[in-house]
């Protein structure tokens, strides 16, 4: 553009008013010569007619309107000039804003990629998750008959789906046109056929499923595929309709691939595979979910009608499911509802809804505390820059240009720690996501700098400029001229101290929350889960491929599981079981005790766990009555059964639960009764903040089961004995697959990660919160100490003490952390309520941790001022009084 | 600051006349910054005390205003210096001053010296 060219001119045109004005004086020099005067005098009285040389180039110059640039790119490299001369200056200021800045963009791309960004699919917002609500809280998966049941009997939705609430890891080999590839692990999930289309998501290459390829029970092997699995399994084969898929032998044909984006409903399952509903018992190994009203596993959803809206769909739900519940048990005390569903699946994003937008708060404060040390900070060097100001404005600058000036200095910051911070962000996100990685989940995030992200960055950026750019800028501006001049007025600097005093109860609130948060997460990990978890390692074992879709043939392989674990050294006990403590599964069956009339309540179904003998063993579980299995449980033997402690209390109470029986299914009969011969201690299933009161154990060999997992206890680190037991399987049961091979005690460990982020986090930040005032009040105290210097050398000659001197720097040290400190313990009790839910064993107002917070603030805070303090005692009186 | 606030004020003050007189000094042609100086002064017998260096940025003024015109050109005594020239706009605004002038010195004539 032209406006540049001009402006780059800019320096020639400025050489041209030199020469022109220069001529003018020449020329009248010489007609004053000429008219007598002498040489000297005449050019004197050339100057003197011509008035200020420098202010007529500079109103000439802005004439031509191009001042403001020059004066920003001056104030630019007078602002470089600056940091460069204070190099430790700017790296603190910078340092601190990257990292407030830095910790806020990382918090808000997990967020957004978890609460706020919506699925990317046509028209969220017309989307509705069908959920049922229990007078003890609500559920979110339902059985396929109940699908069927919405989606015909619904007046709201123009179509409505199914998925699977699951993405399970299964073996799957590629067949090519070309051959076969070997197996590899894989996410599927079945869905309806009209998953796609009711989401709105057409295929990237082929076609995604219509409603005809799920028609009839395993009539249509097919599968649509993520981005990602076509992309890395299948080396984004563009034929990608010749290729098909070998799971269960079945063989699947790939009909397309789904849109890059599209990673599933729900942020915390993101399946590579899709097959159909109808596929679902080849998928799932036969256990039908077609006729069963007991068995949810399934989210539903549908789009709304135009001009439908969530509340007609709620109300539409809660219509159905009354009719439902005239004509099945299985719906009483249930009330349907329908949520909206644009952001995914909800339950899902609340469990880290909580967590992040604590976090976001944390790290809101965190930049804020960045942005007022930095204001300090500035505030003092513009104080000790009084001088330099006033100079400037009695030369003739106006307070605009100054405050130009300073805002520019800022704005370099800004931008310095705008950018650092958007290098650590991405460092520091990725970080973050490993942190809630478990050893058995991962969080399908993804993560982009995109413009949401940058204009986040942008604006926090913004804000934080204003905040600590602004305020000095204008303090320093305050004063007339002439009170500017004079150096020796006190500065108690009202406003910087103000700010240190907020810094001092942000780090001390941060302090208060990272006390709680580590004392929850230590009073989690010192729970007695109600079983051993050291030394035991657990084997997730997918034997199918070798065993196939009869249960029968399963009873065998347990035996010899354990059989040849035992044979290895170190090895104390083994065991199987269908699931695992905190292996995150679970299954439920419909029950009835013995001299009941109904089944138990649906919330009171104990959780079901098939074992082999040894597991009562393996796991330490305490014996209250009775006795534990034995091998001639088997199928030739009476049904047998073992209850948890609750179990007895709630169907057997103030009897002996021994001898007594119940049975799998909605009424109690002799013929498929089952005695329990044991009760064993309750135990904590899958989380630690509740007890699972409700278990019942059975043998499996009465009740075989195809997947599972090998649990040995060892006398030493499990761990070690990983590859040894993984040897062993490939060796003597070379078709069992291993799926995982965990520690009990990692399991137990990943179920509280989200406690264990938020305490490392918070109490990253405190420390860092609480090191960054500690820095901010050691400015300017040692600034203050510097100022009253002649002060000081007065008291000492007049006879103060090293001891009074340094009291009286302390005590306003003192009075800062006394005002910080009440306003932090204020802050905190304030949002008590925010973090209860968070916090388990203790308060959020408990007095240990907010004291020793205290304390800890004080300490650092006598630190940070005791070393000023004792430089200031230090001074030579007669020095001081010269310094003037 | 105040002296930079007095300085401009004068301009400002002068700023009408002081661009109508530029215009009609050039009218008898080119001139460079000290002419133009010189021919108001002389013009007015020396009544008029133009700070002279407030000439340049009414100079730079009217040239942005596209009224004069500017290049660089040898004087007599073989000096490099820079010479103003009227535009037709130039022209036609000092024409279009001149008669405000008229009119302006008329009006206040008539006040002070009623017929």
């Amino acid at each position: 553009m032209s406006w540049f060219r001009r402006f780059f001119r800019r320096a020639k045109a400025g050489a041209e008013l030199d020469e022109e004005i220069r001529f003018y004086l020449d020329q009248e020099t010489k007609l004053r010569i000429e008219r007598g005067e002498s040489p000297e005098h005449a050019r004197q009285a050339a100057l003197r007619a011509f008035g200020n040389v420098t202010l007529v180039k500079e109103t000439t110059c802005q004439m031509w309107g191009w001042t403001f640039v020059e004066d920003f790119v001056r104030d630019l490299r007078l602002s470089l000039r600056l940091l460069v001369r204070s190099p430790l200056f700017t790296a603190v200021a910078v340092l601190s804003l990257a990292l407030g800045i830095g910790a806020n963009t990382a918090i808000f791309s997990l967020a957004d990629a978890v609460i706020f960004r919506e699925l990317p699919v046509r028209d969220p917002k017309r989307l509705c998750q069908v959920r049922s609500v229990h007078q003890r809280g609500f559920e979110l998966v339902h059985s396929y008959p109940l699908y069927e049941d919405i989606r015909d009997r619904n007046q709201v939705f123009s179509s409505t789906a199914c998925t699977g609430a699951f993405a399970i890891l299964e073996s799957i080999a590629i067949i090519l046109s070309n051959g076969s590839q070997g197996p590899l692990q894989a996410r599927v999930t079945v869905v309806s056929g009209s998953y796609f289309s009711t989401l709105g998501i057409e295929a990237v290459v082929g076609r995604t499923f219509t409603p005809d390829d799920d028609q009839a029970v395993g009539a249509a092997p097919v599968a649509v595929v993520s981005y990602r699995f076509w992309k890395q399994a299948l080396g984004a084969e563009p034929a990608v309709m010749n290729t098909s898929l070998l799971h269960n032998g079945v063989r699947y044909q790939i009909l397309g691939v789904a849109p890059p984006s599209f990673t599933g409903i729900s942020s915390q399952h993101d399946p590579d595979i899709w097959f159909p509903m109808m596929m679902s018992q080849s998928v799932l190994s036969g256990e039908s979910m077609f006729k069963a009203r007991g068995s949810s596993s399934l989210y539903v959803f549908g789009r709304l009608k135009p001009g439908v809206t969530p509340a007609d769909a709620s109300a539409d739900m809660a219509r159905v499911y009354g009719d439902l519940q005239k004509l099945y048990r299985n719906y009483n005390g249930q009330r349907g509802e329908a949520v909206p569903m644009a952001k995914g699946v909800q339950a899902l994003r609340e469990r880290f809804e909580r967590p992040l937008l604590v976090l976001l708060g944390v790290v809101g404060l965190l930049l804020l505390i960045a942005s007022t040390n930095l204001a300090a900070l500035l505030l003092a060097r513009a104080v000790a820059r009084r001088h330099e100001i006033a100079v400037r404005l009695s030369l003739g600058a106006s307070t605009f240009r100054l405050l130009r000036q300073f805002l520019t200095e800022s704005l370099l910051i800004a931008l310095l720690g705008a950018v650092a911070g958007l290098l650590l962000s991405s460092w520091g996100a990725a970080l973050l996501v490993g942190m809630v990685t478990t050893s058995a989940h991962r969080l399908p995030i993804h993560f982009t700098m995109d413009m949401r992200i940058l204009a986040f960055t942008a604006g926090i950026s913004i804000l934080a400029l204003l905040l600590f750019g602004l305020v000095p800028a204008l303090q320093a501006n305050r004063p007339g001229t002439a009170s500017l001049a004079r150096a020796h007025t006190h500065s108690r600097l009202p406003a910087a101290r103000l700010l240190i005093a907020g810094q001092m109860a942000l780090s001390l609130f941060l302090m208060i929350a990272a006390g709680l948060f580590i004392r929850t997460l230590v009073n989690l990990r010192h729970l007695d889960t109600g079983f051993a978890r050291e030394n035991v390692l657990v084997l997730m074992l997918d034997p199918r491929p070798a065993y196939g879709q009869q249960r029968e043939k399963y009873l065998g392989l347990y035996g010899n599981l354990i059989g040849r674990a035992r044979e290895l050294p170190g090895v104390r006990s083994a065991s199987f079981s269908n699931h695992t403590f905190f292996g995150g599964g679970d299954s439920r069956r419909t029950i009835t005790y013995e001299g009941h009339i109904t089944q138990a309540p649906r919330d009171e179904r104990p959780n079901l766990l098939t074992i082999t003998p040894g597991f009562p063993e393996t796991f330490g579980l305490s014996l209250i009555a009775g006795r534990t299995f034995h091998d001639r449980d088997d199928r030739t033997a009476p049904k047998v059964a073992l209850i948890s402690e609750s179990v007895a209390k709630r169907a057997f109470p103030g009897e002996n639960p021994v001898g007594k029986r119940f049975c799998f299914s909605d009424s109690f009969q002799p013929q498929c009764a089952i005695e329990i011969v044991g009760v064993v201690g309750d135990v904590r299933y899958n989380n630690l903040r509740r007890v699972s009161p409700y278990a019942l154990y059975v043998p499996v060999q009465q009740d075989p089961v195809m997947r599972g997992d090998l649990h040995v206890r060892t006398w030493a680190d499990p761990a070690g004995m990983a590859a040894q037991l993984e040897e062993m399987i490939r060796r003597y049961e070379p078709g069992v697959r291993v799926l995982h091979t965990v520690t009990l005690e990692r399991l137990v460990e990943d179920s509280i990660i989200q406690d264990r982020l938020l305490a490392l986090v918070a109490t990253f930040f405190a420390v860092l919160a609480l090191v960054l005032s500690a820095l901010g009040l050691y400015g300017i105290t040692s600034y203050g100490v510097h100022r009253r210097t002649s002060e000081i050398g007065v008291r000492m000659a007049l006879g103060a003490s090293a001891q009074n001197v340094q009291w009286m720097i302390l005590r306003e040290v003192l009075v800062l952390v006394a005002a910080g400190g009440a306003g932090g313990i204020a802050a905190a009790l304030a949002v008590s309520e925010v973090v209860r839910s968070l916090l388990f064993g203790l308060t959020p107002t408990d007095p240990l941790i907010i004291a020793a917070a205290t304390f800890a603030l004080i300490l650092i805070a006598l630190l940070a001022g005791y070393l000023p303090a004792r430089n200031a005692c230090r001074v030579d009186p007669i020095q001081a009084l010269r310094y003037e | 600051m105040l002296k930079k606030e007095r300085y401009k004020n004068r301009i400002d003050l002068l700023q009408g006349t002081l661009d109508m007189l530029i215009l009609r000094t050039l009218q008898w042609g080119p001139q460079h910054g000290h002419g133009i100086g010189l021919a108001i002064r002389s013009g007015s017998e020396d009544l008029l005390l133009v700070e002279h260096g407030s000439l340049y940025p009414a100079l730079h003024r009217l040239e942005k205003q596209g009224l004069i015109r500017s290049e660089w050109k040898m004087t007599e005594n073989k000096q490099r210096a820079k010479y103003y020239r009227l535009t037709a706009a130039g022209k036609n605004q000092l024409a279009a001053e001149r008669s405000r002038w008229r009119q302006f010195v008329g009006a206040i004539a008539r006040i002070m010296d009623p017929a």
